[in-house]
């Protein structure tokens, strides 16, 4: 099983503007003479892989879309501007490929304004296949293709459209990846999904706030997180902002590291990132959830707690991991 | 290891003295009348803090009728290092009043804490203060630090205690 991240950002698609990518340009370009000064050995590529990520390309601008694979099943999940590199990649790699599987965890804007752009819904042949717990399922895509906000009626994608409501913390199956909606902590509500293939498992816990989090609080959610793979998890805020921003349905990289270290969960990628940060700030936010993390596995050390840990780091838009 | 916390009400403040791990699982103290005068909570025998912790530990403090300040006092290093850390450990009114700064022998591998009054270290907003040195009780070498020394009371100037 395979997970690409084609949009890591939250609430709105966040574009490097001309003048911030020139800023960063300088920097990079004073710290390379700097150190052309020393008589360093390193040529321009060793360089740029020692730099940090928010000066080198930083983390990515397109809301939320991931892809799950596996050799012969794919499932898309949620629409945001990330879908349309996904939909440029199938045209070129794919091109032969007739059924996509798209899984909604809610419909607020930065999940669904890249699908007028999912070139598939448009070829006569495909199937595009929607899975999604909320009632209006439809009624949120027919939104999107209608004039004034989009030229291409629903009506002339409604052939190509399959739609499946599928039933909370019930698993449905696309090929041989089984999924299982399960309820996050998010205004309107968000449904995350477990999917589960050959073994493997990865819980998808975007867009939440991670309000419950004891066991006892999670109830007949905490499946989702039970022994996962791979956790992709809610992080657009630092701990403190969250704080200040109760019940705005988004979470922080130390809520989600305690989650999956008693969760018994192998590896996490955090996503959703702040529009409204640089990518310096998200860099910093990872960096003190770094030191989070050093001094929490030094104190469950000395406590007698496992010393296993977990793997994690916040996620880059295009990024591949393997399971 | 569990949650425990000991209140004492005394007649011109209330005094908890807390241990085990501040995390998702720690019951903290539920009290039936406001506290009267400040709340002194002694938190050396804290050995662990996780987030979800500090977040059930920031409610708590919403819940808690309390009508003048909170103090910290004997702020084990599990909780210095976290509330350097986290934003939001400490709110405008809790105030830490002294700390355990802990060390480590290079030499001999020894580990040991020192008691810092923080008061006494100087001018929170502008603090410059360097950590006090420490000799090992075992080989009598200087101990280093066992934190990132510039981050040593970073807490501090996050949250700009008052002193009277």
């Amino acid at each position: 099983m395979r997970v690409k991240l084609w949009g890591v950002r939250g609430s709105l698609p966040s574009p490097v503007a001309p003048g911030r990518l020139r800023g960063h340009l300088e920097e990079v370009l004073k710290q390379f003479e700097a150190l052309k000064k020393t008589n360093s050995p390193l040529n321009a590529s060793q360089f740029l892989d020692l730099l940090p990520s928010h000066l080198t390309g930083g983390y990515g601008g397109n809301t939320s879309c991931g892809e799950i694979t596996t050799a012969s099943h794919r499932l898309i999940i949620d629409g945001g501007s990330g879908i349309r590199s996904l939909s440029d990649h199938l045209t070129l790699n794919d091109p032969h490929c007739k059924e996509f599987h798209i899984y909604l965890t809610h419909f607020h804007w930065d999940h669904l304004i890249g699908l007028p752009f999912f070139v598939p819904l448009y070829m006569k042949g495909k199937s595009v296949h929607f899975y999604g717990v909320h009632e209006d399922l439809e009624e949120a895509l027919q939104i999107l293709f209608r004039k004034p906000q989009f030229p291409v009626p629903y009506k002339v994608i409604s052939p190509q459209i399959h739609i499946h409501k599928v039933k909370p913390r019930e698993p449905f199956k696309v090929g041989d990846l089984s999924v299982t909606p399960y309820q996050l902590d998010h205004p309107d509500p968000c449904w995350g999904a477990r999917v589960e293939s050959n073994g493997k498992s990865v819980a998808w816990c975007v867009d939440t706030e991670g309000i419950r989090t004891s066991p006892e609080e999670l109830g007949p959610d905490l499946p989702l997180y039970q022994n996962a793979d791979l956790m992709v998890f809610d992080a657009q805020y630092s701990f403190g902002e969250a704080l200040e921003k109760i019940n705005w349905g988004h979470s922080s990289g130390p809520i989600g590291i305690d989650l999956a270290l008693r969760e018994g969960i192998k590896q996490v990628v955090f996503m959703h990132h702040d529009p409204s940060a640089s990518d310096q700030s998200i860099w910093d936010g990872e960096q003190q959830t770094k030191q989070y993390y050093s001094e929490l596995m030094r104190s469950r050390q000395r406590a007698g707690l496992s010393g296993e840990g977990v793997l994690w780091h916040f996620g880059v838009e295009g990024e591949s991991i393997a399971l | 290891m569990k949650f425990k916390a000991l209140v004492k009400i005394e007649k011109d403040r209330t005094v908890m003295v807390l241990e085990g791990w501040l995390d998702e699982r720690a019951e903290l103290p539920e009290l039936d009348e406001p506290v009267k005068g400040d709340l002194v909570l002694d938190l050396k025998g804290i050995t662990l803090v996780n987030s979800l912790g500090v977040r059930n530990w920031i409610q708590w403090f919403k819940v808690l009728k309390v009508q003048r300040d909170v103090k910290l006092i004997h702020c084990s290093p599990a909780v210095l290092k976290q509330a350097n850390t986290l934003q939001g450990f400490l709110s405008d009114r809790t105030k830490i009043e002294s700390v355990f700064v802990p060390y480590f022998c290079e030499d001999c591998g020894r580990e040991d804490q020192l008691l810092v009054n923080i008061a006494k270290v100087g001018d929170p907003v502008h603090i410059t203060a360097a950590p006090p040195e420490l000799k090992c009780s075992s080989c009598g070498m200087k101990m280093e630090l066992d934190l990132i020394e510039s981050q040593y009371l970073t807490f501090m100037q996050k949250h700009k205690p008052k002193f009277s």
